[in-house]
């Protein structure tokens, strides 16, 4: 009897905490595992077909350009990240919930940071043992961003859920470290061209598209020089305008 | 001549001893104790000031944060209340309370321009003390401290800069030997049960950003035990505790622990007199 009141009493105690919760985080490790080990295996003419049935180059282009875009909303992650840290220190254990109220710039070389004019992102971020974690999503209002698409700036809309994975926890008062896995079940618009229900991926500098086929998924990548690189279970098959895919 | 030396100290030892038991009845040790103040007595100190309103009940008020106005631009109004059984015999209980409020212009010169709320400190303990003879007593305590952020208005604050709230336990043992009349020696010991993360709520925005934040913070090296011993001089208007020893240390008055081990210095000195009996 004696103990159990004993316990009682911890428990009480222990539900006095004042721990703040903790936000659930969208579950994109299906979709990174897609893009990171594609499934498909391809062999000359099927990877010939499949660049067929894909996006045009001038498609990726502007969906990278899109993804581009969106991946500004890490400068604000980063400064949410920076500003918590302020009270922190290597003895301090952070958990809790950031969230950010982003209002989007427009496509001007003068940004307006007016969310009548250019819409907004909202973003929720959860801090566990003091780091972001990695994947974190929210919701585009018709959020007006400027992009670059070839060279030139090009009005860039998203609008709707958005989900992101940004390849490792971030350390309170750290910088993301570039890898950026976005899912945008809504709409994603580059100049008048809308794409609905997509996903894209910069590692290491590159775009990547994935793509279903009946036997599996394969990824696209810009490769820089004009051409594409289309990566399956196997391993890469260069491809350049007209010309035949070749095995890499 | 080491017999003679040794009688003398012997005779000093008897002729503290024997007046011990009349000081610590009338003037017992108030803090980490179940005793209270008689009736009508007031300690008046720097660091800690109570009156005795009847035998079993002291309130009193710790000067130091009253007078913090050219500091803070702002004083801090605090209070504390005891109540202590009313039986006599070796057995005293008491229990006791604090009230702290610190206004957001305090806030504001310590920690935010800006910030806006004003934080409440509360704290409660229970006490029990045995006095085993005239010269020994033993005193067992449980402590609970609460701080909280409140807003500018009705409203709990949604930002400490905005809001915060912290609770902790703890619990203590405090031996007292009192080898004469004025000198006792004493042995604090200190344990901290809990101490909950502090949750702070934040709000910051720029232009193209707003940024809120509900975040916990805890200490990852918190450490739980304090040992201070003392000595505490009773004299016929005068009173000195003090103490230097290493562990936790509490914040006077708002009952926060820190979370390193630090060396712990606690003083108390006040003036008695009597305005009633």
């Amino acid at each position: 009897m004696k103990a159990s009141l004993l316990i009682c009493f911890c428990a009480a105690l222990v539900g006095c905490s004042g721990a703040a919760d903790i936000p659930d985080t969208p579950d994109l490790r299906e979709l990174l595992a897609n893009y990171q080990a594609p499934t498909a295996s391809l062999d000359a003419t099927s990877a010939a077909q499949a660049l067929k049935s894909a996006p045009a180059l001038e498609d990726l282009e502007q969906l990278s350009a899109g993804f581009q875009a969106a991946q500004s909303v890490m400068d604000d992650v980063d400064q949410a990240s920076s500003a918590s840290s302020a009270s922190t220190g290597s003895r301090i254990r952070l958990q809790g919930k950031i969230g950010l109220e982003i209002r989007c710039p427009g496509e001007l070389g003068n940004p307006t940071f007016d969310e009548k004019v250019n819409g907004s992102i909202s973003l929720t971020l959860a801090v566990a043992d003091t780091q972001i974690r990695r994947s974190f999503g929210g919701e585009a209002k018709a959020c007006v961003l400027r992009g670059t698409l070839l060279g030139n700036p090009a009005k860039i809309v998203l609008d709707g859920p958005i989900a992101f994975d940004v390849g490792n926890n971030i350390g309170i008062g750290s910088r993301w470290s570039g890898e950026f896995l976005a899912q945008l079940p809504g709409t994603l618009t580059v100049l008048d061209h809308e794409y609905r229900g997509i996903s894209g991926r910069f590692t290491h500098g590159r775009f990547q598209y994935l793509i279903t086929l009946d036997d599996g998924t394969i990824v696209l990548e810009l490769s820089g020089d004009g051409g594409i690189t289309i990566l399956d279970h196997d391993g890469a098959w260069l491809c350049h305008g007209s010309e035949p895919c070749a095995k890499q | 001549m080491r017999k003679a030396v040794s009688l003398a100290v012997s005779t000093l030892l008897l002729a503290w001893t024997a007046g011990a038991s009349a000081q610590q009845l009338e003037n017992p040790r108030t803090d980490y104790t179940a005793y209270t103040r008689p009736k009508g007595r007031v300690s008046l100190g720097l660091l800690k000031t109570d009156l005795g309103i009847i035998d079993e009940v002291t309130i009193g008020t710790y000067p130091l944060p009253w007078l913090a106005f050219p500091l803070l631009k702002s004083t801090i109004p605090n209070v504390y209340a005891k109540v202590r059984s009313p039986w006599s015999g070796p057995l005293t209980l008491a229990i006791a309370g604090s009230f702290l409020f610190v206004d957001g212009k305090a806030i504001a010169q310590l920690a935010d321009k800006s910030a806006s709320a004003s934080a409440i400190s509360t704290t409660a303990e229970f006490d029990a003390s045995y006095r085993f003879d005239h010269r020994f007593s033993l005193s067992v305590g449980l402590d609970y401290a609460r701080l909280r952020a409140v807003g500018g208005k009705d409203d709990e604050a949604t930002s400490v800069e905005g809001a915060s709230s912290g609770h902790t336990y703890s619990t203590r043992l405090l031996g007292e030997w009192r080898l004469s009349r004025v000198f006792a020696l004493s042995l604090l010991f200190r344990y901290l049960i809990y101490q909950s993360p502090i949750n702070v709520d934040t709000s910051s925005s720029d232009s193209a950003v707003t940024v809120t934040s509900n975040l916990s913070a805890e200490s990852t090296i918190q450490k739980h035990f304090t040992l201070v011993p003392g000595v505490s001089f009773e004299w016929e208007r005068w009173e000195l505790n003090a103490g230097v020893g290493y562990g936790v240390f509490y914040l006077p008055a708002l009952g926060l622990a820190t979370a390193k081990s630090w060396p712990v210095v606690d003083l108390g000195f006040a003036y008695r007199f009597d305005i009633y009996h």
